[in-house]
């Protein structure tokens, strides 16, 4: 579901990744985890499309990044998901709405919208708060909003960063399960966490561990945060 | 899909009510008054080439022409190509005119037995444009009609009428090319704006999976329709101020009575600014692109 070779990526002279290589297959489960500035989430980007390939290979759910063109970006994110750190839900909008979002771009039946929605929210029990604006839920319950519209639409591969950022230890355990159990139905799922115990408390999923560039490549600093989320 | 996509561009105007009425508002505040200016102008024009831009030939012939031949004389000249207006006095008609205009004192002048008044033709001609010959032309067809005397034309009128067709091209086309102007860009800056208002919104639509059609169709289906009603709206306005103020001019003192505007105006109002605002529509969708 995701073959990376021999990735390499730079912000200006600062190296980020470097030679990076790994696999994920078909309803795998692995963590994404390293201190900050390790490159999780640009290495997340890049297998969404949001940052360009610059150097190495990458295939994400059977879509090729190396050259892949503007036009055919949403053929990739339809098969390839993401949980954001920010959520980027439309806060005006309802939750039903929101989780709609990625079937309603694809010109999904309005039957079957609902009936796909109804699930999402029944598997995030979001059901209660389907009529509610998101700029009214709090930010656990937005968390779950994003995943939720992540989840409905039935991807090949779900990248979720941080996505238990703003839950609390009961409701990252269940956000944990829930995820497993979309792997365990065949959505390959990569998930970016500093949350340690979380992983201890999935012993069976791979870990894929990212280090800090090496300092002969550029000074590392702790502004490489910033600079991975700059547009 | 296309269909879905295009109900689901009109569904957003209500999603931000506010919004979408401001435009309409502006779309109509700006083809209002651009309508009211070419209004104007086409009505001004109107009048002065129904004033001014006729060239007009007064025909005499000579006393005692045989009345017969006069009368297939003056229908011929009637059919003249250029012909807009014509009106013919027989010699009783011209008298009966006089001695209304004189009364008494025109009976010493106007002996009853012999009418001395010829007949006569007043004809009006919509010179073509380009040619300067028109004019003499006309003259030298109708001085060589058998029975004639005398046909007299005013050469400053050719002059006016000319004159009329060159404020059409100096004065209307610009006009008229400021007014598109004007709403291009007042209308077109409105709706893209608002629009880009909504970028967030476009960028977690791509993140989810749309393609830029998906996001450009329902942007442009909104924007003509803002388009379309603050125009149509604006038009509606400008029909029923059109109808009051001919009504007025219509009546004493003016007397003016003013052509309705031509159907492309009306057709123009709306369709200009619907397209403009589809446009912008796009131009919206096309600028949110990362």
């Amino acid at each position: 579901m995701i073959e990376v070779q021999g990735l390499r990526h730079c912000f200006g002279r600062r190296e980020v990744l470097r030679d990076l290589t790994f696999s994920l297959e078909k309803g795998g489960f692995a963590f994404l985890t390293g201190p900050s500035g390790a490159g999780k989430s640009t290495l997340l980007r890049i297998l969404h499309g949001s940052l360009p390939l610059q150097e190495g290979r990458a295939v994400a759910a059977g879509h090729d990044l190396v050259g892949l063109r503007p036009s055919k970006l949403h053929q990739l994110r339809r098969d390839v998901a993401m949980v954001f750190q920010d959520f980027k839900i439309l806060p005006e909008r309802s939750v039903a709405d929101n989780v709609a979002l990625p079937l309603v771009v694809r010109g999904t039946p309005a039957a079957r919208i609902k009936r796909r929605v109804s699930s999402a929210l029944t598997a995030l029990r979001l059901t209660e708060l389907a009529n509610r604006p998101c700029a009214e839920l709090a930010g656990g319950e937005q968390q779950r909003v994003a995943i939720a519209r992540a989840v409905v639409a039935g991807p090949r591969l779900m990248l979720a960063d941080e996505p238990t950022g703003n839950l609390d230890w009961d409701l990252s355990l269940r956000l944990l399960d829930i995820l497993r159990q979309f792997s365990a139905h065949g959505t390959a799922i990569l998930m970016a966490t500093h949350n340690q115990a979380l992983v201890a408390a999935a012993p069976d999923a791979r870990i894929i561990r990212l280090e800090r560039a090496a300092p002969d490549a550029a000074p590392t600093s702790d502004a490489a945060d910033d600079m991975e989320e700059a547009p | 899909m296309t269909a879905r996509l295009i109900l689901s561009g009109l569904a957003d105007l209500f999603r931000r009510p506010s919004t979408s009425l401001s435009v309409i508002l502006g779309v109509f505040a700006t083809v209002f008054l651009c309508g009211l200016l070419a209004l104007a102008q086409v009505g001004l024009d109107g009048a002065l080439a129904k004033g001014q831009g006729v060239l007009r030939f007064q025909v005499y012939w000579k006393p005692g022409a045989d009345a017969a031949l006069t009368a297939r004389q003056m229908d011929w000249m009637r059919a003249l190509p250029g012909v807009i207006e014509a009106k013919a006095f027989t010699p009783e008609a011209a008298m009966a005119v006089m001695r209304g205009s004189l009364g008494g004192a025109a009976e010493p002048l106007l002996p009853g037995a012999v009418n001395p008044l010829p007949y006569t033709l007043l004809l009006g001609f919509a010179p073509p444009e380009h040619d300067d010959k028109f004019a003499k032309e006309t003259l030298e067809r109708l001085t060589a009609v058998d029975g004639v005397a005398e046909v007299r034309y005013n050469p400053a009128a050719i002059d006016a009428a000319r004159s009329l067709g060159l404020l059409g091209a100096q004065a209307v086309l610009p006009l008229g090319a400021i007014l598109a102007l004007l709403v291009g860009l007042v209308v077109g800056n409105t709706v893209r704006l608002t629009l880009l208002r909504r970028r967030e919104e476009f960028e977690i639509m791509r993140l989810v999976g749309a393609a830029e059609s998906v996001i450009a169709l329902p942007l442009v289906a909104g924007a003509a329709a803002m388009g379309f009603v603050g125009a149509g709206l604006a038009a509606t306005a400008l029909a029923f101020l059109w109808s009051a103020v001919a009504g007025q001019l219509a009546a004493a003192p003016l007397w003016l009575s003013l052509a309705a505007p031509p159907g492309w105006l009306w057709i123009s109002l709306i369709a200009a600014p619907t397209a403009v605002s589809a446009l912008a529509g796009l131009a919206a969708a096309m600028e949110s692109r990362p």
